[in-house]
This record gives structure tokens, sequence and C-alpha cells, in this order.
């Protein structure tokens, strides 16, 4: 009875903070306890007063929740523990990879990438630099004609800046081919920048683009040149 | 008056800019163009004669495998991808050759590799991000 009361004692001592550390106790450190607990018993059993006891509230302590020891379990019990409990699992979430850390330049684009020997990734967003199977595909491309009407449309203000410049006799034809009415000019021009488009969709379909549209631009602005000079100075005059 | 000749003149120039070669060729089928998931592997390594590129068992050298890789890429479809496997005798600095003609040719999806001929084992080459070069080590 001595014993058990004592046993409680230690059990209440534990509890309410002396031992407040909880792991899983070693073989070594039951034995300890046991240890303690007898020289206690032994030194209450010196000590031991009756206690008040209507007069101290009666605490309810926590039992502690044991789990079920391995011993208990059958073997197929046991097999289910360790290793069916673990395939019985979820499986872990797999890492979502995004399109931006999948992609060859994980910075995305306008910054530099690695791969590019630090060049700046930008990829080609109209397909200028594409190789195309036909030459209307080609043609379709918006780069194309946008730098085809430019030069359609730079021909046009030439001419008509410098026939009115010319009608207005404030300047002189230095092209010798495009000397003469304006219907020859534009016979003799709009054919050659057909020409000059024709070949350069079809470079581009064969993806060397950049050359024939240099050459348009150049013209383009050439063209826009002695254009808005020829009617400025058929105005001015 | 004289709208009418000019814009007859200038609708004829864009007819014959854009419509006279279209027709002109043979007429081809639309549904025929089929693009298909394409894995691309280039084989790099540095010769004598400099850098030569393999793929599909024939040999390329410079500008000739960009002009392949835009070609091949007429039939990619977006999730085509292209594998670069570089021989450990080439330099860092040519890592950068093929991407940048596969980027120039439409692909997106590149990856490099790097093949120890000795071992006859691969790796892929994965950069971290990219920083500005610093003299102070204090802003890497």
């Amino acid at each position: 009875m001595k014993l058990a009361m004592a046993f409680s004692v230690s059990i209440m001592f534990s509890t309410l903070g002396l031992g407040a550390q909880q792991t899983a106790p070693s073989n070594s450190l039951q034995q300890n306890e046991l240890k303690e607990t007898t020289t206690l018993a032994r030194t209450m059993d010196i000590d031991l007063v009756p206690l008040p006891l209507a007069s101290v509230p009666v605490i309810q302590l926590p039992t502690p929740q044991t789990p079920e020891t391995p011993q208990d379990l059958n073997e197929e019990q046991l097999t289910k523990l360790l290793f069916d409990r673990r395939s019985n699992l979820p499986d872990s979430p797999s890492p979502k990879i995004s399109e931006r850390e999948n992609s060859m330049c994980p910075s995305g684009v306008g910054n530099s990438c690695a791969l590019l020997g630090g060049w700046v990734y930008y990829p080609d967003m109209i397909g200028l630099t594409y190789h195309n199977r036909t030459w209307w595909e080609a043609m379709k491309n918006p780069g194309m004609i946008a730098v085809s009407l430019t030069l359609i449309g730079a021909t046009v203000l030439d001419i008509e800046g410098s026939q009115a410049c010319i009608d207005k006799h404030t300047c002189r034809e230095v092209n010798p081919l495009m000397r003469g009415p304006k219907a020859q000019k534009y016979a003799v021009a709009m054919p050659l920048n057909a020409l000059v488009i024709w070949m350069g969709v079809r470079e581009k379909q064969h993806g060397r683009a950049i050359v024939p549209i240099a050459v348009m631009w150049t013209a383009s602005l050439v063209h826009m040149y002695f254009g808005v000079g020829g009617l400025y100075q058929a105005r001015v005059h | 008056m004289k709208l009418l000749p000019r814009s007859f003149a200038i609708f004829l120039c864009l007819g014959l800019t854009f419509g006279v070669p279209a027709s002109a060729g043979p007429k081809k089928n639309k549904s025929s163009v089929s693009k298909t998931t394409q894995r691309v592997i280039v084989f790099a390594r540095k010769t004598d004669h400099g850098i030569e590129y393999r793929l599909n068992k024939q040999i390329y050298i410079g500008k000739d495998l960009d002009y392949v890789l835009g070609e091949l890429h007429i039939y990619a479809n977006k999730e085509s991808a292209i594998a670069v496997v570089l021989e450990d005798n080439m330099l860092l600095s040519d890592v950068k050759d093929v991407p940048v003609m596969a980027v120039k040719a439409g692909y997106t999806d590149v990856r490099a590799y790097v093949y120890w001929k000795k071992t006859g084992r691969m790796a892929e080459i994965l950069f971290g991000p990219v920083l500005k070069a610093n003299a102070d080590p204090r802003k890497l």
C-alpha cells in the first residue's frame, strides 16, 4: 500500500513539472526510475503522516495514452503496421515546375540567358527569322507585310513629290529611268518594287530576312527623303 | 480625275506584288502540313577544322546547321525540343552556339548536355541565375 502511494506521489511529482521532459524512456532510464522510487518510498516510510485529504481538491490526472505495444500484435498486424501503413500513405506531392523554371531561359523574356551566353532572350514573336514552307507563308509574316507596304508607300510619295516639284519647275529629275510622265514612273517603279519584294520574301522563306529587310528599309528611306523634299520644294516656291 | 488612274496603278502594283507569285506556285493542300513534336539531338565536337555538328547521322559545319534547324522547324510544333550534346573537348563559350541557332529557328525548348568521352557519361548543363559581373564581391 505504501509502495503504491509512493509510486503515485512520484508520478504526481513527475507530471507537475519535476519531470518536464517527455521522452521515450530507455531501459536504463526505467531502471533508474525504479531505484529512485524505492528510495523515495523508503524516505516516505519514515515521514508518512496522515494528510487532510478532505480539504485537498481532487485533481484528475490525465492517464497517459500508451500506444499499442508491438508485442500485443500478431504477425499479420505487425506486417500491416510496418509495411502496409507506409504504402497506404498518400503519395507525396510531386513538385510543380513552372513553365518559366523549365524554360531554357528561366529569367524569362527580356532578361539575360545563360544558355545564350548572357545575351538577352527575345524570342522572335513575329517569326521573322523562321523558315517558311511556301513563299506565300513567308509573305504573310507581319514584318514582311509592313516593310513591303512601307516600300510601296514611300515609292508613291517619291513619285508624287518629284512630280509636284517638276510641275512647279523648281527641280529636275536626276534618275534617267524616272524621266517621263507619271504613269511611266509608276510603270517603272512598281514592277521594280514587286521584284525587290518577291526576292526579299524568297530570302525570308529560307530564314535570311535581315539583308532584304535592311535593303527595303533603306530604299524606303531614300524614297521618303526625295518625296518629302519634292513636296517641300513645290510648296515653298 | 487624276485620282482614279493613280489608285488603279497602285492596285495593279499591289496585285502584281502579292497576287501573282502566290497564284503562280503549285496548289498545295493545306491539310498536308502536319506539325509534329520533334526531339532533335545535336552532337557537337571540336575537330581540327573547327566545331562539327552531327544531326541525324549527317555532319554540318557552322552555319549549315543554322539552315537545317530552320528547315526542321517548319514541321515542328510548340512542344518540340532540341538537345545539344557537347563533347568534353569543347569550350564553355561554345555552349551558346546551338541554342542561339535554335532560338533563331523558332525553338523555345533547348537543353544542353556535356558528354565525357572517357567515361561515357553525360549530364545536363544547368546554369544558375545570370548576374551582372562586378568587381565588388559584396554586390554579387
